[in-house]
């Protein structure tokens, strides 16, 4: 799939832990795993604004698109 | 788990041990009053009897077919409930089980249709059996489609799983 998930670079840029955003956006741990890897069908609008007011960034921080 | 599926959950039980219970009678029914009568003649015939002994058996579990074939309905259907009652409500596990419900109501339905009482005499009761028989058949297509919807929601509720 060409959307790529870039949740890990927005994580060191934070220099937050995975564990610590799970707990703050109260997704379970499994399921930030999951979706840091990018095997997950889609991301709900809920959990992507979650993300983005956690890490303080826009949609576009997370995800990107490549051919 | 929502409650929806917890109630689901608990009825799937209730009706797992239902059916069971049912497929049980049916199984004892069927062998008490068709098959204990053939089966001791078999066992207790004498040498030129017995070939006899094991035709009466082959053509009695020919017409008890359509019975099987319900009783196979029954079972599949108790398959269904097990899976549900796991609290998987949406599982392929489940659908195969629904479909197979199906799939035996109207092979039942054929087998009547084809071994049953039915010839040349067609009065009212040829009739009603007939009218069951058609039933029974509607009843099996219905659950079919039903099994087939089932696995396609199966199926979105698995996608819909992968949705963080």
């Amino acid at each position: 799939m060409p959307i790529i998930v870039t949740l890990d670079v927005m994580l060191a840029r934070r220099k937050l832990r995975a564990k610590d955003l799970a707990a703050a956006i109260d997704i379970s741990e499994t399921n930030l795993s999951l979706l840091r890897s990018g095997k997950v069908k889609g991301v709900r609008f809920e959990t992507l604004e979650k993300l983005c007011l956690a890490l303080d960034c826009k949609p576009g921080d997370l995800l990107d698109f490549e051919v | 788990m929502t409650s929806a599926t917890h109630d689901l959950q608990a009825k799937s039980r209730s009706l797992q041990s239902l059916f069971g219970w049912v497929f049980g009678f049916g199984t004892f029914l069927l062998f008490s009053e068709l098959a204990y009568r053939p089966l001791k003649a078999v066992v207790m015939a004498g040498e030129p009897e017995v070939a006899v002994a094991w035709a009466r058996f082959a053509g009695m579990t020919a017409d008890a077919l359509p019975s099987l074939a319900l009783l196979a309905a029954l079972w599949s259907a108790r398959s269904m409930f097990k899976a549900m009652a796991t609290g998987d409500v949406l599982s392929p596990r489940g659908s195969a089980a629904l479909g197979r419900v199906g799939d035996w109501l109207i092979v039942s339905a054929i087998l009547g249709l084809v071994l049953g009482p039915l010839d040349d005499k067609f009065d009212a009761l040829g009739a009603a059996y007939f009218s069951a028989l058609v039933v029974l058949a509607a009843l099996g297509l219905a659950i079919r489609l039903l099994g087939r919807i089932h696995a396609l929601a199966a199926e979105i509720a698995a996608d819909n799983s992968q949705i963080i």
